[in-house]
């Protein structure tokens, strides 16, 4: 019955737009760089990719990607503040926001959700690790990372202090930004050695696996591959082409080894070589019709009718240690 | 002779008996005759028709073998010969001419039936005829025992027919008990018990004596046991007798009945979801039952996943439901009472199943079963009525999960029995004492494979253990009959255990009634009810998920849903034994028409601590609370004719749940109750057609449950997590629907068929029942809904 009851539910469901339709602003990923790096950890080389992970003292770059349909927001727009919690997913959405005070200077992770920063881009030097943040169960709090929760109101919203009380007073939110990020913490090797050198103990032992593991990089959209019906090119991103109408577009991500962050560990007298996985999340700005159906791989399948002309498709590159990355391309359609 | 007055064939024709033909001269002119013997028997039942008239004449001329048709305009015939069938439905005739003869046979409501024999020379010929009952219900009315007399404020008890016939309910006997006052829709239009606001969990429905340890089947899709095997329904939503505990909402009894010793009868059933079938009969002095039902519901599900697999290449993997139940009654009278024996049993599974093309199989399974056993005993001895029914049950929850790397059993071997005395003190007052406890011997077995995370192999853990659960009560209720007034004061003394851990409460109740005139009576009732607080460790299977994606959107459901989670206990916590007790005070005016209908106006308050044991460095729990409900119930009931009963029911309810703990100036202390159903109108109605067709309609108007809103959205890497809104701080909007029941019986000799169509929701409203959100939760998409929904069914009786 609940089955049936489940078929007949969809039956009646009304026409929404579907999810990865762009038509209000909305917070596609965000772009952590470390800008400047503090007095720990190997000395980081210039690379074709921004390094993600940081340590103590490092200066991070917060970079927000809102997107609407007229494309990337200008940030300096938003009305917008940081915050700073110990874990993902109540950085915001736990203890009233509007009471909370300002980050320490002196506490890498805060002890209670803090206020970081105010605007929308911002730079923001870490803290160093306190002694009380060296025992056991801080310090495993440590490896797991710290969040960042960025809200905002966007040009002609409700203002952010509105949004932080309808926030607090659970009432609708409306057009208000929230979003929520894991800001990597690393090399792993490098803080375990931090901690103990200061007098500390993680409190376990970690596999040889996780300490060779190194500073994870940024991928970068570079190039995206395009293909429909005999033709393929590989485009850089930002390129805007011509494809022809009711034909089916496989469009896909290029990725390169700087994206994949690669590393070898001997792992029981073998030589393993680890990667990152790389999934996508695609959107359009125009109501396309697409036909892939498992989410995450790094191509997208689409095609288009005469009611479009115009669509840009956006995508968010990502890695499995929170790296991020956004990119697009234009279509015209012809025919 | 006879004397008949005309009339359609078929039709009841009025006669008036002569004195039997035997005196008469045979018409058997020569020695060329024979005899007939035969019976007469009810059609579709089988059963002896007595004292019916057997006519017998010669046949017309060009008249053929076989049952006949009088024309309207068929002449006297030149004799007629009848008799009378005697107790067993049998008649004779002797010396009847050798060719064809006319046999009728007429019975005082019943149809008139013919038939066309032919007579052999110094033969016997045999002859069974049967009759269909002209306006006939085949809802029989069995005289049961005296019941004990309950102290009740309001009461409502459902008869066969009702449950049988009312829209929307399928013969369900639980889910009628929806369309009564005080009872809630349940989401869906599914079964839940939702007396009075009270979740499910806190109602008991009691079955021979005993508490079922659930009412429903898995996914609240029928209840555990069927209509057929009842012999009363009652259901009391609040100020119940002493004799009942272990409840704070409200309950319902449900007698089983007794076997026919008419013959052996039966039936077989068939709808969209289960089969069912039962035989009774006598044995020896008593009789039997016997029944079953299962489910075939995940077959469906599986062939159309199957279906929908090929058709579209995609895999699809979904959740199987599947459901037995069976019941054994047997009933002997023994000296002056009677022995009964029953058995009852009932068994859900829910299963993943997994596409073939599916890399790994599921092995995800939730099981729940039962199995009872009664003994009652029933006798009157001087003026006491003594009644002792011991029982035992076996039960055992089952969970496999996470790909089998999770496993949960729980097994209970629950001995229990009831012993109860009633007997009158003087002309004017009666006092019933009574007993009924739970002996709960229980193990349990947790087993997980903890998946490694620092590169090591899992770790397989087992846990087991075993103990002792008990639930005892000892309750001495009255009732002191003075003139008009009647009082019935009771008090129940009550203990529960979990191992070591103790738990007492006292009840006393008391039932207030004065009658003013013939007509009105005015009941009132105050009374203290508790319910120990589970500790055991729950699991549910989360069915739908808050947030599951249908379509690109979100869905959400009301808290309320969650009843219809299937969920089982296993293992006992180590935190105190509370218990929840709650204080019941209603008052009803009733008025009693000339013909036996009824309306009744209550008014109802609970009012219940839910005494949430402290925190674990004992401090008063941040969710102790208080439950309330108070609100009107109204009830006009009338069965205008054998052809024609409805009602109509109105529940106004206002519940809610306070905070105990919360901080001086915290906004949210007070919210309403997950089944705060503010309007809830009933208004229907089911009569008899001509030819054996049964129509009937309901029509439900419904405040919609409140549920906790999505305010917003925070943006995650690759999804949105929802912002939630205060608890039940919003409504779903009014629902009204129409479901309308046609029913068909078809007579023939040996059988009935009935066939039914049941539409819910004829003129397809969408009633909300689901809160859809945007995929990033930004925006509120709507409400969804059932459609139209149609169901049907078969059943055949013998």
């Amino acid at each position: 019955m609940g089955m049936v009851a489940a078929a007949g539910l969809t039956a009646c469901a009304p026409q929404l737009d579907p999810p990865w339709l762009l038509t209000q602003p909305r917070e596609l990923a965000l772009e952590v760089e470390v800008v400047e790096q503090g007095p720990y950890g190997e000395r980081l080389m210039p690379r074709p990719r921004t390094p993600r992970d940081a340590l103590p003292l490092d200066t991070i770059r917060l970079r927000p990607w809102v997107v609407d349909g007229a494309g990337p927001v200008d940030l300096d727009s938003l009305d917008a503040a940081w915050w700073m919690c110990a874990s993902i997913g109540g950085c915001l959405t736990g203890l009233p926001v509007a009471s909370r005070p300002a980050c320490s200077t002196d506490q890498f992770e805060p002890s209670e959700p803090c206020r970081l920063a105010e605007g929308a881009e911002t730079t923001v030097r870490l803290a160093d690790i306190p002694a009380q943040q060296l025992e056991p169960s801080s310090a495993l709090d440590l490896l797991n990372g710290i969040t960042v929760g960025f809200m905002a109101s966007p040009e002609g919203g409700p203002g952010l202090d509105t949004c932080i009380a309808r926030l607090d007073a659970r009432q609708p939110l409306g057009e208000c930004l929230l979003m929520e990020r894991l800001l990597g913490v690393g090399p792993l090797s490098d803080l375990v050695a931090l901690i103990e050198a200061l007098g500390g103990d993680v409190g376990l032992e970690l596999g040889e696996t996780l300490l060779a593991r190194p500073r994870n990089y940024n991928p970068a959209v570079m190039e995206l591959s395009v293909s429909y019906g005999s033709t393929s090119v590989r485009v850089p991103a930002g390129t805007r082409l011509s494809v022809p109408r009711n034909v089916e577009v496989l469009v896909g991500i290029v990725p390169d080894d700087q994206d994949l962050d690669s590393y070898e560990v001997i792992v029981a007298e073998q030589l393993v070589l680890f990667s990152d996985d790389l999934t996508t999340q695609w959107w359009f700005d125009a109501r396309v019709d697409r036909t892939d159906t498992l989410p995450g791989q790094l191509t997208a399948r689409w095609s288009a009718d005469g009611a479009v002309d115009e669509v840009r498709a956006y995508v968010v590159l990502r890695d499995n240690r929170g790296g991020e990355a956004l990119g697009w391309l234009d279509f015209e359609l012809e025919g | 002779m006879l004397v008949w007055t005309g009339g359609m064939l078929g039709a009841p024709r009025v006669y008036a008996a002569a004195p039997s033909s035997a005196t008469a001269p045979s018409p058997c002119p020569t020695d060329r005759c024979g005899r007939l013997i035969g019976q007469v028997r009810i059609a579709g039942q089988r059963v002896p028709l007595p004292d019916a008239v057997v006519l017998v004449m010669p046949a017309p001329p060009n008249a053929e073998p076989g049952p006949f048709e009088p024309p309207a305009n068929l002449g006297e015939p030149p004799w007629t010969l009848s008799r009378r069938t005697d107790a067993e439905g049998s008649f004779r005739f002797d010396d009847l001419p050798v060719g064809l003869i006319r046999v009728a046979v007429l019975g005082a409501g019943f149809e008139r039936r013919e038939e066309i024999i032919g007579m052999v020379f110094d033969a016997t010929v045999q002859l069974e005829m049967f009759v269909p009952p002209v306006e006939d219900s085949p809802f029989r009315t069995v005289v049961s025992a005296v019941p004990v007399p309950r102290s009740v404020v309001t009461e409502h008890r459902l008869t066969k027919e009702e449950i049988a016939t009312l829209p929307g309910s399928q013969g369900d006997p639980l889910r009628a008990l929806q369309n009564l006052p005080g009872v809630a829709r349940a989401p869906a239009g599914l079964g839940l018990l939702v007396i009075r606001a009270s979740p499910p969990s806190q109602s008991q429905v009691f079955m021979g004596g005993h508490a079922m340890p659930r009412a429903f089947h898995i996914l609240s899709l029928a209840s555990v046991f069927p209509a057929d095997i009842l012999d009363r329904l009652d259901y009391v939503p609040g100020n119940f007798d002493a004799a009942y505990g272990n409840a704070t909402g409200g309950i319902v009894v449900v007698e089983p009945r007794r076997g026919r010793r008419d013959g052996v009868h039966g039936f077989g059933e068939l709808d969209l979801a289960a089969a069912s079938a039962m035989v009774e009969g006598p044995l020896g002095k008593g009789s039997f039952i016997v029944g079953a039902q299962r489910a075939y519901i995940d077959a469906v599900l599986a062939s159309a996943a199957a279906v929908t697999e090929r058709v579209t290449g995609e895999p699809s993997s979904l959740l199987l439901p599947r459901y037995y139940d069976y019941q054994a009654l047997f009933d002997y009278p023994l000296g002056r009472g009677s022995l009964s024996a029953r058995a009852f049993g009932s068994g859900d599974v829910l299963r993943a199943r997994s596409s073939p093309n599916a890399a790994q199989e599921s092995s995800f399974q939730f099981r729940t079963d039962f199995h009872r056993a009664d003994l009652v005993y029933r006798v009157r001895h001087h003026g006491w009525a003594v009644r002792l029914t011991p029982s035992f049950r076996y039960g055992i929850n089952r969970l496999v999960a996470g790909s089998d790397n999770f496993r949960r059993r729980r097994r209970d071997y629950v001995s229990s029995a009831r012993a109860e005395l009633s007997h009158a003190v003087g002309p004017r007052a009666d006092l019933t004492v009574g007993t009924d406890f739970e002996l709960d011997v229980f193990s349990t077995l947790d087993q997980q494979t903890d998946l490694g995370l620092t590169g090591g192999d899992g770790q397989f853990r087992e846990e087991q253990m075993q103990g002792l659960q008990t639930t005892l009560g000892a309750y001495a209720s009255g009732e002191i009959r003075l003139g008009p007034v009647t009082i019935q004061p009771g008090l129940r003394a009550n203990a529960f255990s979990v191992g070591p851990r103790r738990a007492f409460a006292i009840d006393p109740r008391g039932v207030a009634k004065v009658d003013l005139g013939d007509h009105w009576r005015v009941s009132m009732g105050l009374g203290r009810y508790s319910q120990p607080r589970s500790i055991a460790d729950s699991n549910d299977v989360d069915l739908i998920d808050q947030g599951t994606g249908v379509q690109g959107a979100s869905v959400f459901l009301p808290s309320a849903f969650g009843s219809l989670d299937p969920a089982a206990t296993f293992t006992p916590q180590n935190t105190p034994l509370n218990v929840r007790e709650a204080v019941h005070a209603s008052a009803t005016v009733r008025y009693q028409f000339g013909d036996g209908g009824t309306a009744e106006l209550t008014g109802f308050l609970r009012n219940q601590a839910n005494n949430v044991p402290p925190t674990v460095d004992g401090s008063p729990n941040p969710f102790d609370s208080i439950s309330r409900a108070m609100g009107l119930e109204a009830l006009v009931r009338r069965r205008v004719s054998r052809k024609l009963y409805g009602w109509i029911g109105y529940t106004l309810t206002f519940a809610e749940l306070i905070l105990l703990q919360s901080p001086v100036g915290f906004r949210y202390d007070r919210r309403p109750s997950d089944y705060d159903q503010r309007h809830n109108l009933v208004a229907l109605a089911s009569y008899v057609l001509p030819k054996r067709w049964r129509i009937g309609g309901r029509f439900r108007v419904v405040s919609g449950l409140p549920y906790t809103p999505v305010v917003g959205s925070v943006a995650l890497p690759g999804g949105f997590q929802p912002v939630f809104g205060t608890r039940n701080s919003t409504r779903l909007p009014l629902s009204h629907q129409l479901d309308i029941r046609v029913d068909k019986r078809w007579v023939r000799d040996r059988a009935s068929i009935t066939a039914y169509l049941d539409v819910q929701n004829v003129y397809n409203r969408v009633n909300p029942e689901l809160v859809l959100y945007a995929a990033d939760f930004r925006r509120e998409a709507g409400f969804v809904g059932l459609p139209i929904f149609p169901s049907f069914g078969v059943r055949v009786d013998w």
